[in-house]
């Protein structure tokens, strides 16, 4: 499918060539072939974990990607939980002191935080720490020429992470929010209330932990949520992960590579609902499987 | 006509009676939802807001004195003066009229892109919860594995298949966007298809595209409007993101996201350049999503009282 774009690699890679040097290049690379042919010797390929080769640089797709998977993970992993020690409080904060100016505060930040465009939030914030205060890495992973160290690589983490994070968090406390006020109006809180348990412990002992099972199945909506952040976040830090990749393939009509990615996201996306599902199940004893 | 009949059997019997004796009770749904939405503020400044920035994005093009494709490289990266009240960019065009045309350009791609949307989802949702069965099993994994899908993957994927440009944008980000109005609609029809109503019509022999269309449909128009609205917000931040890419919408024709593209390379000589259109799309998002919260809390029939 990805290959219907008009243009098409033989034309980007070959800008000053007669035809019939195109035309072997077409061939070279599988693209005289028709369509439903090349997407069957794909489909028989990817089944064995073989996406075939980059159109760019001739290196196997796999290889390329497996090259970037854990950067991504890594940020999306950061961002994740940056946005659940900081988004699960701010529920609770919410939901406990109701109708108060704190909670207006955490919800209009919500509002700001679903609303805000991921790449000129980034900017913002590169204008900040990086031009006037000087105190974090504008891009990259790490400080070029440097040795590997925790601390340079945290340095290059924070602004990304956040910003990725900034995506989620919102759904995390409007969900944390709801699910706590929910359980508050519950009988057996004013049980516990009236059998003379002090209001924190009720609070921290039943409340809050009942609101969090249903919390757990909300991650499963933010993983791909996490991922398609990536794609803004990674290229505007020069983060090396697969969102970076899908926007220099996608311009470079690099179909081996788009659909390589796009199957690789969707299985880390499957998966991670898998995970998140089982959770629910261990978490939740009322819920059983099979 | 029978569905909204039967509707206010289960209103209050003072706003019942009164709905019985011939008034329309449509009417006293949205006359409950626009007292609710007036004392909402945020909603109520995010109407304002949104009825301004649509005025100047539908006439501002033609009263602003300068051409937003006028380039004058003796102008480039001014600050702002009276001439050129926001300054100019990279290549001197005025950044004032540059907004208002992208203004017109973002907010058009968040229109139609949200029209694609609900007609794809109320469709598919509408389906799916009214005919059920296999039907619906199909349609609703169908959207389970859309949702599951990274937007902006889905996106570039669809992008590098169809080239860039202003239509494929507005088409693909439509088609990307429709899974939670199918969810909404679903649930809806679930709900209406077993009422007494529907029995009604049925009883006196109306068809099932009748009775989906012409009597249960009008039950969903206000969870439609507010999954619309939130589409909008949702379209409009897609669009700027995928612009800014190089993606979606390309200069020199302006929309607020690919005006930010070229911002990052100035952004130590001329950072306002990146403030203006970011502050745009950030306002007038937030006012959909204030908006779409606000009418939710507003048609929602089971606050009635």
């Amino acid at each position: 499918m990805v290959s219907l774009a008009p243009g098409g690699p033989a034309i980007m890679t070959t800008m000053e060539t007669t035809p019939e040097m195109r035309e072997a290049h077409r061939r070279r690379l599988g693209l005289d072939q028709p369509l439903p042919v090349r997407f069957v010797k794909w489909t028989a390929a990817a089944v064995r974990a073989d996406f075939g080769r980059s159109f760019n640089d001739g290196r196997r797709v796999g290889e390329v990607i497996r090259e970037r998977l854990p950067n991504t993970l890594l940020l999306g992993g950061a961002a994740l939980l940056l946005s659940v020690l900081i988004g699960i409080p701010a529920g609770i904060v919410s939901a406990t002191r109701r109708a108060s100016p704190v909670d207006y505060t955490v919800t209009f930040l919500s509002f700001i935080g679903v609303s805000i465009p991921a790449f000129w939030f980034a900017i913002l914030l590169i204008l900040l720490f990086s031009v006037r205060l000087d105190w974090l890495p504008a891009s990259g992973m790490a400080t070029i020429g440097a040795p590997f160290s925790l601390a340079d690589r945290l340095l290059h983490l924070i602004m990304p992470a956040f910003v990725l994070a900034t995506a989620t968090m919102p759904g995390l406390v409007r969900f944390m929010r709801s699910a706590l006020l929910e359980e508050l109006g519950q009988d057996y809180v004013r049980t516990a209330r009236a059998k003379g348990l002090a209001g924190r412990r009720v609070l921290t002992r039943h409340a809050i932990r009942n609101a969090l099972i249903p919390v757990v199945t909300i991650l499963g909506v933010l993983i791909p949520r996490l991922v398609g952040g990536a794609v803004i976040t990674e290229t505007i830090f020069g983060w090396p992960g697969m969102g970076q990749l899908a926007v220099a393939s996608t311009v470079g009509r690099d179909y081996p590579l788009v659909m390589g990615l796009t199957v690789v996201v969707a299985i880390v996306v499957v998966f991670s609902n898998l995970v998140v599902d089982l959770a629910y199940g261990w978490l939740d004893p009322r819920i059983t499987y099979g | 006509m029978a569905s909204t009949r039967f509707r206010t059997a289960v209103a209050p019997p003072s706003r019942g009676t009164v709905a019985l004796v011939g008034a329309a009770p449509a009417r006293t749904l949205w006359r409950t939802a626009a007292r609710r939405l007036r004392r909402n503020p945020p909603a109520m400044i995010s109407i304002v807001f949104l009825a301004a920035i649509h005025l100047v994005a539908a006439v501002g093009v033609g009263v602003l004195p300068h051409d937003p494709f006028a380039t004058n490289p003796l102008e480039s990266l001014r600050a702002g003066s009276l001439q050129h009240p926001l300054g100019t960019d990279e290549v001197g065009r005025d950044v004032l009229a540059r907004l208002v045309l992208g203004s017109r350009v973002s907010l058009a791609v968040g229109f139609v892109a949200m029209a694609i949307s609900v007609l794809v989802g109320v469709a598919v949702g509408a389906a799916a919860g009214y005919l059920g069965r296999w039907i619906d099993v199909v349609l609703m994994r169908f959207t389970d594995a859309m949702m599951a899908l990274p937007t902006l993957f889905v996106v570039l994927a669809a992008l590098a298949v169809f080239g860039g440009g202003p239509i494929t944008a507005t088409v693909v980000i439509g088609l990307t966007a429709w899974m939670p109005v199918a969810r909404v609609v679903r649930g809806e029809y679930l709900r209406w298809r077993v009422s007494e109503f529907v029995d009604a019509a049925r009883a006196v022999g109306g068809s099932d595209l009748r009775i989906m269309l012409r009597h249960i449909l009008p039950q969903v128009v206000p969870s439609i409007i507010v999954a619309a609205t939130l589409n909008i917000a949702f379209a409009i931040l897609t669009e700027s993101a995928i612009s800014y890419l190089g993606l979606g919408i390309r200069p020199p024709l302006p929309s607020w996201g690919n005006m930010l593209q070229n911002a990052q390379i100035y952004i130590w000589s001329a950072p306002t350049l990146a403030l203006y259109p970011g502050l745009l799309i950030l306002m007038t998002v937030l006012a959909y999503n204030f908006l779409g919260d606000g009418l939710r809390d507003a048609l929602d029939p089971r606050l009635k009282l």
